[in-house]
Parts: structure tokens; sequence; C-alpha cells
């Protein structure tokens, strides 16, 4: 199957390691916040391609 | 669940999932796709099914309790327009508003370049980052409340990307209860999982509108590849998230456009991704229902080249006695049954039909019964009982 280009994936809208460059420092972590993040970030993927697909 | 109950839902299970696989089950198998059927056979108007899912679900689960069937989707009303009224796609009319409360929903895609949700020159900014021109140019195109980039905000905005989420969670949440009741309540099989559209069928359907992408395929062919390209990850994604995590029932692939071009279009624009991202399901033990609206037998060859069993091959305008002889040893068949037969013809004709059906592309196993095309309100119910009656009588092995 083709690359993706850029930041771009499927499945994610914002990938974490996008948003990963947003914070100022992590102090503790990482993982954590990539877990939560990146549940989210699927939900969010399915409602937009959702509209494309099913609605 | 009564154990009686649970009993009756494995076996079901069990003879559905057979014949998926393209084997012999103990019978063949009774799978409906019906939608705006239930309503009229529940007593329900399309505004009711359509607006309200609850009732669509009810009226589904009606049905398969008095029809007996294997399995069935526990809504084939595929648009739960609630949300279309929150979120705001403007490319639906619904009954009880646009239209009157007994006709089915419509869709209307874009009829020329000026409606046109994603225009000619676009084709780069969809390939470089789809999600992100969904979100950004293809949604304020399609919804009357979501803005474009860069325009002043408004409240409704926020609310339609607010309650648009908030409604798909609902209704996908009360999609998991009620496949849960179809089970507990009728012993039915939810009869698949997942969606997927061909990556040409996207940009057709929802995108550039059949009419921009016929002249799309002479004047740019080279983009529209790379955009059917540039989506097929993005839709495989789409189906795995979305597939049977039990790897028991099919992801489902409803096939639009590809009947209506010539064979150096399909094969170049049409086939490849698709055929990609099929096979990339089964490398993750996904089947795909290839479910061919209209008729696809001029296509065979192309189909034939998938793995064994990777797909389940659903006949609607097709020869079904053509399609088990090309591809019956590599695939299960389903459907076939005439939707104007069930319509217009009398039991009789039904049972006969579906007895010619059976015996001989069911004949080994690996036929699922069904009728060619989603069952709509012009289905008699008497019909739709001669199905079942057919497969109970002639569908024993």
């Amino acid at each position: 199957m083709s690359e993706t280009k850029g930041s771009a994936k499927p499945g994610m809208v914002i990938p974490w390691e996008v948003h990963e460059k947003e914070y100022p420092k992590i102090m503790g972590d990482k993982e954590i916040l990539k877990e939560e993040w990146e549940k989210i970030e699927v939900l969010a993927n399915r409602f937009i391609w959702a509209i494309l697909t099913d609605f | 669940m009564s154990i009686e109950m649970e009993k009756l839902y494995d076996e079901r299970l069990k003879r559905y999932t057979t014949a998926l696989r393209n084997d012999k089950p103990d019978r063949v198998p009774i799978r409906i796709f019906a939608a705006e059927f239930v309503a009229k056979y529940a007593g329900y108007t399309n505004q009711e099914v359509t607006h309200q899912y609850e009732k669509a679900f009810e009226a589904t689960r009606q049905c398969a309790k008095d029809f007996e069937w294997d399995a069935t989707v526990i809504n084939m009303i595929y648009v739960w327009t609630g949300l279309v009224d929150h979120f705001g796609q403007i490319y639906y009319k619904v009954p009880g508003i646009e239209l009157p409360p007994d006709v089915g929903f419509q869709y209307f895609e874009p009829a020329d370049e000026e409606g046109a949700y994603m225009k000619a020159d676009e084709y780069d900014m969809l390939i470089e980052n789809p999600t992100e021109f969904l979100a950004n140019i293809w949604m304020p195109r399609i919804s009357k409340y979501v803005v474009p980039l860069n325009s002043p905000n408004t409240f409704r905005n926020n609310m339609a990307w607010l309650k648009g989420g908030i409604a798909m969670m609902d209704y996908f949440q009360a999609c998991g209860r009620a496949a849960e009741l179809l089970k507990s309540e009728c012993g039915t099989v939810s009869a698949i999982s997942g969606i997927l559209k061909a990556p040409f069928d996207i940009l057709a359907d929802k995108l550039r509108g059949f009419r921009q992408l016929s002249v799309d395929v002479y004047r740019q062919p080279e983009k529209v590849e790379a955009a059917c390209e540039a989506l097929a990850p993005y839709l495989f994604q789409n189906a795995l998230v979305t597939s049977d995590p039990n790897k028991q029932v099919p992801v489902t692939v409803w096939l639009h456009r590809g009947t209506m071009f010539p064979s150096n279009i399909y094969e170049r624009l049409f086939w490849p991704t698709m055929k990609e991202i099929i096979i990339e399901l089964w490398k993750n033990g996904v089947q795909t229902l290839w479910y061919a609206e209209g008729n696809w037998d001029k296509w065979l060859k192309y189909t034939a080249e998938l793995p064994e069993r990777s797909i389940i091959y659903h006949v609607d305008k097709g020869d079904i006695f053509e399609v088990h002889k090309q591809v019956g040893e590599k695939f299960a068949i389903s459907g076939g049954i005439p939707n104007d037969l069930l319509a217009f013809g009398l039991p009789g004709e039904v049972k006969d039909y579906c007895k010619k059906v059976i015996q001989t592309v069911g004949r080994d196993g690996g036929y699922i019964l069904d009728a060619g095309a989603i069952v709509q309100s012009d289905a008699k119910p008497e019909n739709i009982k001669a199905m079942t009656e057919a497969a109970l009588e002639y569908g024993v092995y």
C-alpha cells in the first residue's frame, strides 16, 4: 500500500509525533500521555472518516 | 439469554460462518439485508425508522424473529438522520423534512463542477493529507453549519462539531446494544461488521461526483490514480478498526461505480487499490463481503485474482449461475434473488427461484440466501416468508 505523506497517518488526525512537540516539556511518563492522546485520536479520526463512509 | 436461544444462536453462527468460508453447513443460511421493508412490516413510517434508530433496531428484530433469519444487519437504513440534523449534511433529503414521511431517505451527489465537494484542481490537497482535506475543505462544503478555515467562527460551527461527535458515539454505542439484543431476543447473528468503499467510489460518490469524475479520468487520470493510492491506506485502516474483532463476520465493500466505466479505466483506476485493500484485510484475517451492486459479471476475471476465501461474492443483477461457474470454487456466494420478484412475484414463484439457486449455486455449500439488493418497502412479506420456506425445505444438506 502507498506510503502516506508528511505527518499524515491513517487512524490518527493529529499524530502523537506532532502533538509531542507542542508540550513545553514532559516531566513524567511520556507513554501515559501518548496512550491517552491516541485513544481519543482514534475516535476523532473515526468520526471524520465515518461521515465520509457511513453517513 | 435463555439456553434455548443461546443454542439457536450458536447453531446459526456456525451455519453462517461455515458458509462464509465456502464450506458446507447443515443448511443454507438465510441472511437478509432489509432496510425500509422492516419499517413497513413493523408498522412504522420511514421517518420513524430513519430518525429514531431504536425503532429501526426493533423493527429489524421483529423481522428476524418472524422470518427466522439466521443473520441480518441490525439496521440497514444506513443513515441515522438524527446525526444529519445535528451535523448538517446538505446531501440528504430526509423523510419527514424535505420528503413525505413514507418515502425513503435520498442521497444527492454533486451534479456539476460548481456543486462538487472537491474541485478539479484540489487533487494535490487531498493526496497530501486526506484527513485534513476532509476536515478543512470537504466538511465545510457538505455541512450547512461547519465554516471554512480562516473564516469567522460561529456558535453553530462549534455545536455541529460537538454534537456530530456526540451523536456518532451515541449511535455506535446503541448499535452495540442492538447487536446483543438481536442475539439474545432472536438468536440471530449480526451479519457484517465494518465499512469499506473503493477509493474510486469515494471520489465518485462523495467528493467529485460521477459526472466530474467521468471527466477527470480522461483529463487528469494520473491525479485520479494518485488520489486512489492516497486514500487506500486510510480506507483500509477505517475498515480494519471497524471489523469484527473475532474475525467471524466480514467487512462489507459497497461497490458502486466500477461497472460504469470501460475496462481501461477499471483496470488502471478502480481495481488496483480495491484489490490491495482486500488482500491487506485478508492478511489480517478479515473477509470482505463483495457487495456488487448492479451487474459486475464483466469484471469477474479481475475479482477472480483475489485470494481464495478472501471475499464472499454478493450477486445483485449479475448472473448468479455464471458467477458460481467462474468463481464458485474460490469464493462463497450470496444473494441473487431478484428484488423485483420479491416485489411483484407470487410466493410460489419466489420459492421456485430460490430452489433453483439453492440446488445449483448452493449444491456444495458456500451459498447464503439473500435478495440481490437491499430489501425495500415494495417487497411483499409473503415473498420474504417464501424465501425462508425455500431454505428450510430445499436447503438442508
